[in-house]
């Protein structure tokens, strides 16, 4: 029997079951609308996080902890070796907390958290420029630049426009200690001025907005600077002794810091994302989805061996003639077939025709919606079309087999 | 090889939940091409058990069944079904046409599963049969457009479709009245004329005129 005929017959079986035809489309393009829409948004959630983290260079820094300011050099020469790693710093040079500072000559009574950069690793620049190779002085500041204390109440009207600051110049004052028992005493004040080059999206790259971007070399004279030029009296005072590692990307994150424990160094990673509420709605969106297919599974089941016992006569007839049961079940295995594809056409345009209205509605006009970049994901739709056309195949076997056993019997029962 | 269809010593019966209804007690029937036969009974003597049994719709509980020589106790489901399709057309009392084709694609119905006829002549063979049977302005009405002498004249059209020797008829008139009922039995002689065997159960007497050979049937036990 060819396909053609099979296409034919189901389509003529269809026309006779209008209504649970349209509820088992109905009951499928709802479930796979879920699916396609919340796993779309997830996953462009996810990615634009992944993004995010990827921009951010704290998720992909590795903290390795030395005992002592002695430790340090071994360190850093083990580390360098270690695959994946594009940059070891001293803890001197990754970053300086900076609380006294002033912007276009205004001082701030806040805090500056001082990061290191350098031409490869540095964020994403939105305004201005980037820091060049060997660049010194030169820094690159948030978007919505905040340069007060973060244990403070967020005041929105206090936040700097980043880009109106681009050549404008920020100079920090660092201040070296004689340490001692009981207090520790001003000793010098050294100052160094940045010019601002270039803005980063700090949102995006999910940023503190007091994070600021200048030169490794830099951040390590600062703190080479205050440590050379302190004295202590009488008193232990730990000077940093860490290692930063950079990693190329956070997906490489898990092996390197494996990598580096493995040479016996205690190594945890600078910052953790937590995508805890993705998983939260994928599981939820999965659940809803399931149930509904249980539904349709039912009612496919039901509805074809309804309709099988409903054309019982009809269906002995065709076993009369000499069609095997194998025909009669890929009959029903067509018509559940188109009900499934027919479906998953429609759940298409609507996912596409939401999607649209989503962004046109929703997503214009909030950055950050904007920035997760939404879409209707393809591999989704693919598994889609994968559930929509097994599903039907699985319910012609199982209400076929049900409904074909007993049909011929009862041809004669009439008349 | 001869075409026939031998019962021996046939035996059905029905096991109901306490009581056993022997439908068919030791029949003894050869058919062969070229004849009419015709078993008469009363309604619950067992001629649709009969028409059942011979056309491989149902199994014998004793006794044995020849199609062509081959003894069919040991087909599978499949193989049944692949006689009925070359060798045996149906005629049932409520016609079984499907509502949803015209006259023509249910008469084309049968051929989508028969190779040996291929897939650009089938329409041409049923638009032949069709003419035959006089239904030529008929063929693309639905079987609610038309009269009950003018669907059995489609179900007998769908029953020869794929040439078979013999034609097992189920009170194929109960439904219709004289005038068609003649036509009918005229067309059904005029095919065991042309080398059909047909086999024709029914209460109806009419149809004795037309008969090569009449068999009758009491409480299962079949009689010449
Ligand atoms: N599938 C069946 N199950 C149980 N009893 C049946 C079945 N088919 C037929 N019978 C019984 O067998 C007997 C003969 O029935 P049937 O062959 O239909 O007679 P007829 O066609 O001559 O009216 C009746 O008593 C009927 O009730
Ligand atoms: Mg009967």
């Amino acid at each position: 029997m060819r396909v053609k005929d099979y296409i034919f017959l189901a389509k003529s079986n269809l026309s006779r079951r209008k209504k649970s035809v349209f509820i088992s489309c109905f009951l499928i393009v709802v479930s796979m609308l879920v699916l396609i829409l919340s796993l779309s948004f997830t996953i462009s959630m996810k990615s634009a996080m992944n993004k995010a983290i990827l921009k951010n260079i704290s998720y992909r820094t590795i903290v390795i902890n030395g005992k002592s300011k002695e430790d340090i050099p071994r360190i850093m020469e083990d580390v360098k070796s270690v695959s994946n790693v594009i940059k070891v710093v001293s803890q001197k040079e990754y970053s300086y907390g900076s609380s006294n500072f002033y912007i276009s000559g205004k001082e701030y009574n806040g805090s500056i958290n001082l990061l290191g950069a350098d031409k490869d690793i540095q964020p994403n620049i939105i305004a201005g420029r980037e820091i060049e190779k060997n660049e010194k002085l030169v820094c690159i500041i948030p978007k919505e630049f905040y340069p007060y204390n973060s244990t403070e109440k967020y005041q929105k009207d206090k936040v700097i426009d980043g880009e109106s600051l681009i050549g404008k110049e920020i100079k920090i004052n660092y201040n070296s200690y004689y340490y001692k028992p009981a207090e520790s005493i001003l000793k010098n004040t050294f100052s160094k001025t940045f010019t601002v080059i270039g803005v980063y999206d700090n949102e995006e790259s999910f940023s503190n907005n007091n994070d600021c971007y200048i030169s490794f070399d830099d951040i390590y004279e600062i703190q080479e600077t205050i440590e050379n030029d302190s004295e202590i009296i009488d008193q232990i005072v730990v000077f940093p002794n860490s290692v930063y590692a950079i990693i190329d990307s956070s997906d490489n994150m898990k092996k390197a810091v494996e990598d580096i424990q493995n040479l016996g160094y205690n190594a945890t990673p600078r910052s953790v994302a937590n995508i805890d509420l993705i998983n939260v709605i994928n599981v939820v969106a999965i659940l809803i989805t399931v149930v509904i297919l249980l539904i349709v599974v039912v009612n496919l089941v039901i509805s074809s061996i309804k309709s099988i016992n409903d054309r019982s006569y009809e269906i002995g007839m065709l076993k009369a003639i000499g069609y095997k049961d194998k025909n009669i079940q890929n009959i029903v295995f067509t018509e559940n077939l188109i009900i499934g594809v027919l479906s998953y056409i429609i759940t298409l345009i609507f996912a596409f025709i939401l999607m649209l209205i989503a962004k046109y509605k929703i997503v214009s006009g909030n950055r950050e919606l904007e920035m997760m970049n939404i879409n209707i994901n393809l591999i989704v739709c693919l598994i889609a079309f994968l559930i929509s056309t097994i599903i039907p195949i699985l319910t012609a076997k199982v209400s076929a087999r049900k409904a074909l056993t007993k049909t011929i019997v009862q041809l004669n029962k009439e008349g | 090889m001869n075409k026939s269809i031998v019962l021996k010593n046939g035996i059905k019966e029905f096991n109901l939940k306490n009581e056993n209804i022997i439908a068919m007690d030791n029949v003894e029937l050869e058919i062969v091409p070229g004849k009419m036969y015709v078993v008469m009974g009363h309604s619950g003597s067992g001629k649709s058990t009969l028409i059942q049994i011979l056309g491989l719709l149902d199994t014998l509980t004793e006794g044995k069944l020849y199609i062509n020589g081959e003894e069919t106790s040991n087909l599978t489901e499949d193989e049944k079904a692949e006689i009925r399709m070359k060798e045996i057309g149906f005629v049932f009392q409520s016609f079984y046409l499907n509502p949803k084709l015209t006259a023509l694609e249910n008469v084309i119905l049968p051929m989508y599963i028969n190779n040996e006829i291929p897939s650009q002549k089938r329409k041409e063979r049923a638009i032949q049969l069709l003419k035959s049977f006089g239904l030529e302005s008929r063929m693309n009405h639905y079987p609610k457009e038309l009269s009950g002498g003018e669907q059995q004249r489609i179900a007998i059209s769908r029953a020869l479709v794929n040439n078979p020797t013999f034609i097992l008829a189920d009170e194929p008139t109960g439904n219709l009245d004289a005038k068609n009922e003649k036509i009918v039995y005229e067309y059904l002689k005029k095919l065991s004329q042309e080398g059909k065997a047909i086999v024709v159960v029914s209460h109806n007497e009419n149809i004795k005129e037309y008969a090569d050979k009449i068999y009758y049937m009491e409480d299962g036990k079949l009689r010449e």
